[in-house]
């Protein structure tokens, strides 16, 4: 093959793997745009962003009446044992309970690693 | 004594070196200290330069044909260990972003348009297509969908074309925030974008079947990638089977990332690799790379004057899928323009469209010239 030859080769692939990959990936955007008419109406909308204002205002009203400080400073402390490092180089941002999914030897193992440090 | 001493010695791989063997071994112990102490895809990189290591010590041959690396290498050629992995992938991936924004879907095919750059460059370099295309794929920053494709296409690149994909994809930092940097002003850079909506569990479940059917509808040469990386997400996203999100999200893709990585590095003999071809691929993947990284970013900018100046060209080179860095380098350059503007979910959404992007073209690729 010519070098002109292998140019317009590689162009027609080029060209036509392009408008495959925007055509197929355009048609999904439109599909998932479908998705969202169906799954999210605008009522939905509406109760969703009523929900989330009441639950950012219940959050807020939480901060206001409970004073977490001694409870984060003792986490902080905790914190700063465990990794031998001074209490001035951690940031906490925030502090939340998550959903315990670590299967029970996860749990034994960090267990048995805080008692080691303390 | 003294003759059987010999004798052994002659049979030892000091005896036996030759110059290509030991600069490969250098070769390798570099990218082992890429990986180990720059940190650059750890990953990856320790089983590939390992391998790479072991396929070259002299009288091992573990890659030949009844030993060691042959057997665990065959998960490679019969195209086995890339969907796995992606597997695995699908099983870790968020692909809410992109459900609440569909248009970064755009970007993420607009990344692309380096593969086919490259595959250009490499067809007038003197490649022939089988060869540019498998190397084109590097631009797709995608590691399991280029060995996927070179292995079918081209499995004597294996080792370079890997090489060069994991290499560049651990550089994305520092390739990317230059040429996103000079195709943006300072005003696009700044651009804070709406918050994303919430996306329902209805919405992410559905999503994986339809791309499924989709894609592999439309590139059946596709399937085997993104038919895994859906099912691991379904597994992810259903909620019925915990345990099996968990096991491939963690033991699989493990397992399979240490038998892909260290077979894939024993490819990369020094008769394979010690030549001008491996430093033009490294050269066309860097193009690849770049050129992908640029058209993501264009693609932004159109995106960015179409909406009225709501999308911030950034997330454009998120496009180029090596997931999760791009959309980390995406949500860097912005802050760095603007302290306390997060875009990177937004950036996220394009990110993982890339990744099923850069499936869709090597699905392509291989119809075309694959058999």
């Amino acid at each position: 093959m010519t070098t002109i030859q292998v140019f317009q080769e590689s162009l027609k692939t080029s060209l036509f793997g392009m408008c495959l990959v925007l055509g197929t990936l355009y048609i999904l955007s439109l599909i998932l745009e479908l998705m969202r008419l169906v799954f999210e109406p605008k009522t939905n909308v509406k109760k969703n962003e009523t929900a989330l204002k009441e639950q950012t205002l219940e959050q807020i009203q939480t901060v206001d009446t409970t004073d977490d400080t001694e409870l984060i400073a003792v986490i902080t402390a905790a914190i700063a044992e465990y990794l031998q490092t001074p209490i001035s180089t951690l940031k906490i941002g925030a502090i939340r309970q998550i959903h315990e999914k670590t299967p029970i030897w996860g749990i034994e193992s960090r267990i048995y690693n805080i008692n080691n440090k303390f | 004594m003294l003759e059987q001493i010999i004798k052994f010695f002659m049979k030892t791989g000091y005896a036996n070196i030759t110059l290509e063997q030991a600069i490969m071994i250098l070769i390798a112990c570099f990218l082992m200290y890429l990986a180990i102490v720059k940190k650059y895809e750890p990953l990856l990189l320790v089983p590939i330069s390992f391998g790479m290591l072991l396929a070259n010590i002299p009288q091992a041959n573990l890659m030949a044909k009844g030993n060691f690396l042959y057997w665990i290498y065959q998960g490679v050629k019969l195209n086995i260990y890339p969907p796995l992995i992606f597997m695995g992938v699908g099983a870790m991936t968020d692909f809410g972003p992109l459900i609440a924004n569909p248009k970064s879907l755009l970007l993420g095919a607009a990344a692309q348009f380096g593969i086919f750059t490259s595959f250009l460059g490499a067809g007038l370099l003197g490649f022939n297509f089988k060869e540019a295309a498998s190397i084109g794929i590097i631009g797709g920053a995608d590691g399991p969908t280029a060995i996927f494709l070179t292995s079918q296409l081209a499995p004597h690149l294996l080792g370079a074309v890997a090489v060069a994909a994991y290499s560049y994809m651990a550089l994305v930092p520092i390739i990317q925030p230059p040429i996103m940097r000079a195709l943006t002003t300072k005003k696009e850079r700044q651009v804070t974008m709406e918050q994303l909506r919430p996306v329902s569990k209805t919405e992410k479940i559905i999503f994986p079947i339809i791309v499924t059917i989709l894609a592999s509808f439309l590139v059946p040469d596709a399937t085997a990638l993104v038919g895994c990386l859906m099912l691991g997400n379904l597994f992810r996203e259903c909620g019925v089977v915990d345990r099996l999100s968990k096991t491939t999200q963690n033991e699989l893709i493990n397992i399979i990332t240490i038998f892909l990585g260290t077979t894939v590095g024993a490819t990369a003999s020094a008769e394979n690799f010690l030549q001008w071809g491996t430093i033009k691929i490294l050269l066309l993947g860097l193009a690849a790379f770049s050129v992908g990284t640029a058209s993501g970013v264009l693609f932004g900018k159109l995106m960015y004057v179409l909406s009225g100046g709501k999308v911030n060209p950034l997330i454009g080179s998120a496009g180029v899928s090596a997931v999760p860095m791009a959309a980390r380098v995406s949500q860097v350059v912005a802050q760095e323009e603007k302290p306390g503007n997060f875009i990177l979910m937004h950036a996220m959404g394009p990110n993982v469209a890339g990744v099923i992007g850069s499936a869709i073209v090597a699905g392509m690729l291989l119809s075309m010239y694959g058999g």
